[in-house]
């Protein structure tokens, strides 16, 4: 992080560093209005982590939002493109973080793929995110789930669709204990129950949690996603070692999310530094086609985790006498490299 | 080091002597000092005493890797946290509560006093009956013999308080118990020594049980 003695914020290096990375995977920058129009929200308020949005009247009397949102405005404002979408953006968001009481200007900088999902798109997303993390900090974890599979999980375990919200709620807290309470009430089968505690408990590599869920006697369809997901996962993990974990806890919005689903810690950050899925039901509730998936990296917490940086020294060349004299050394000084102030130092009065 | 959030009071104590037992002492806890925080690195531990209300903001915040608190204020809250284990300590029961003689009788807004607004919003929401929520700090239970509520949502134990005051429970919304909570982030990184608490204290525990 030496550069951050050129002047520039960490975070302002790291999203640097982020879209080069992206932009070698063929990921063009793509520029968001800082503002859109507020139905889009308003339609689409389960998307959001939080539904309140700040908004403003434009001069034309339409209703206009500070966006909340990025992945909302890509995947709207890229309709006509060609697919595959490749976009990577650096952008702001504004909203109420989780469990906070005042909007924040969010920091983010992610990627946007809109098309075929197959295993190989699918892999180098994986592979993206997890060298996004290593950017910022070697010290990294990455958990996956899959919509889908969660579904056809819950399905198998006979769990009602009315339920969902609240058996989701529970595997997204580990919550092992409300879990058990639950499917006495529901008088559920041993075998789900051990199906769903071990959908809470599961942590760890993707190959041998899915071998665990193997033991199950599932049906073709669920099969048929845990093999894709080995085979994405097989995939990047043959160029790139980094612990790849799944983890159902990680989970979107059923109604937005239907695939893969990541989320990216750091050590020494309290709360996911990269969030990300595959959102084909919101490209379809958008009126678009196809598939797509995308995630960010907050870039707000990051110097939680960066070392303090030396403050560089300062030279000062008083003025004195030969004010000509004192600029072109204090010049001079600076093409050395050194960063110098033009006038007298400043020294304690007391 | 895995910094444990442990609330004040009875709870904590109780709380401290299962994780004590469990293999992460730490004695000079529950000597008369005012000290905060409490060290023992031969065990690998440090805890932190804070307000019982305070325990998930220091999880959720990665201040605490993990930390006991009541359900109560999981519910009232809602951190993005990791509930790991119902440790069946410090059992009770969040109720709507009210004057012996009291009857709903649905011909206006439901005044309902409480220290825990979401809580009580939440439960009457899915009742849909139209509330109007009093926000309080303490001594709930004086509000409806005053005339402050019509009724109040509150932890009740054994119910002496509300005895002693002529009100008495007119519904049960949750139970409620002590939970180890773990930051999301923690859970990732320090996994290994976080199940091993949580081992130490199942086993504990049961073995009381």
């Amino acid at each position: 992080m030496s550069e951050i003695t050129a002047g520039m914020r960490a975070d302002e290096i790291l999203s640097a560093r982020l879209r080069a990375l992206y932009g070698q995977y063929g990921y063009r920058i793509y520029k968001v209005n800082r503002f859109e129009a507020y139905e889009l929200y308003v339609q689409n308020k389960n998307f959001l982590t939080d539904e309140r949005v700040l908004t403003f009247t434009d001069l034309n009397g339409r209703l206009m939002a500070l966006k909340p949102d990025i992945t909302l405005s890509v995947v709207r404002n890229t309709r006509d493109e060609r697919e595959p979408v490749r976009v990577c953006y650096s952008e702001s968001a504004y909203r109420v973080p989780r469990g906070g009481d005042r909007f924040q200007e969010i920091m983010q900088t992610g990627i946007e793929y809109i098309g075929n999902c197959e295993p190989a798109a699918l892999a180098e997303i994986l592979l993206l995110a997890q060298k996004s993390l290593c950017i910022i900090s070697d010290r990294y974890a990455l958990d996956i789930s899959h919509m889908g599979l969660v579904q056809e999980l819950l399905r198998f375990a006979r769990i009602e669709e009315t339920d969902y919200p609240e058996v989701l709620e529970m595997i997204r807290r580990k919550d092992r204990h409300g879990m058990q309470d639950f499917t006495a009430r529901q008088a559920l089968p041993g075998q789900s129950c051990d199906l769903l505690d071990l959908m809470i408990i599961l942590s760890g590599p993707v190959i041998p949690a899915l071998e665990r869920l193997s033991a199950f006697p599932l049906p073709e369809s669920t099969l048929q996603i845990m093999r894709e997901l080995e085979q994405i996962a097989r995939l990047s993990q043959r160029v790139w070692s980094g612990t790849l974990n799944l983890d159902f806890s990680v989970l979107g919005d059923m109604q937005y999310y239907n695939g893969l689903t990541l989320s990216g810690f750091i050590d020494g950050i309290p709360s996911p530094v990269l969030i990300g899925g595959q959102y084909d039901p919101l490209l379809s509730r958008l009126g678009r086609q196809g598939q797509g998936i995308g995630f960010a990296v907050y870039l707000n917490q990051i110097d939680r985790c960066m070392p303090e940086m030396p403050e560089k020294a300062i030279q000062f060349v008083p003025p004195g006498s030969d004010p000509e004299a004192a600029f072109l050394e204090a010049e001079r000084l600076r093409a050395d490299g050194k960063t110098v102030i033009l006038g007298e130092e400043e020294t304690d009065k007391c | 080091m895995l910094r444990i959030a442990l609330p004040k009071g009875r709870l904590g104590e109780k709380a401290y002597k299962a994780l004590a037992t469990a293999g992460y002492p730490c004695p000079e806890l529950l000597e008369d000092n005012r000290r905060l925080i409490f060290e023992n690195p031969g065990a690998g531990v440090q805890y932190f005493l804070v307000k019982p209300s305070d325990v998930s903001v220091y999880v959720e915040h990665g201040a605490a890797d993990a930390g006991i608190v009541g359900k109560d204020i999981l519910l009232e809250y809602e951190p993005d946290v990791y509930e790991l284990f119902d440790l069946h300590m410090g059992k009770c029961r969040m109720c709507v509560a009210g004057p012996d003689a009291f009857r709903d009788t649905h011909t206006r807004a439901l005044r309902v006093a409480t220290k825990f607004p979401h809580i009580a919003s939440r439960y009457f929401e899915s009742q849909s009956r139209e509330i109007e929520i009093i926000h309080l700090n303490g001594s709930i239970e004086l509000a409806p013999l005053v005339g402050l509520s019509d009724v109040i949502v509150d932890i009740v134990e054994t119910g002496t308080t509300l005895r002693e005051n002529g009100l008495s429970v007119l519904e049960t919304v949750v139970p409620v118990s002590a939970r180890f909570i773990a930051n999301k982030a923690s859970f990732k990184f320090k996994g290994d020594e976080i199940r091993h608490v949580l081992d130490g204290l199942k086993s504990c525990l049961s073995e009381k049980d």
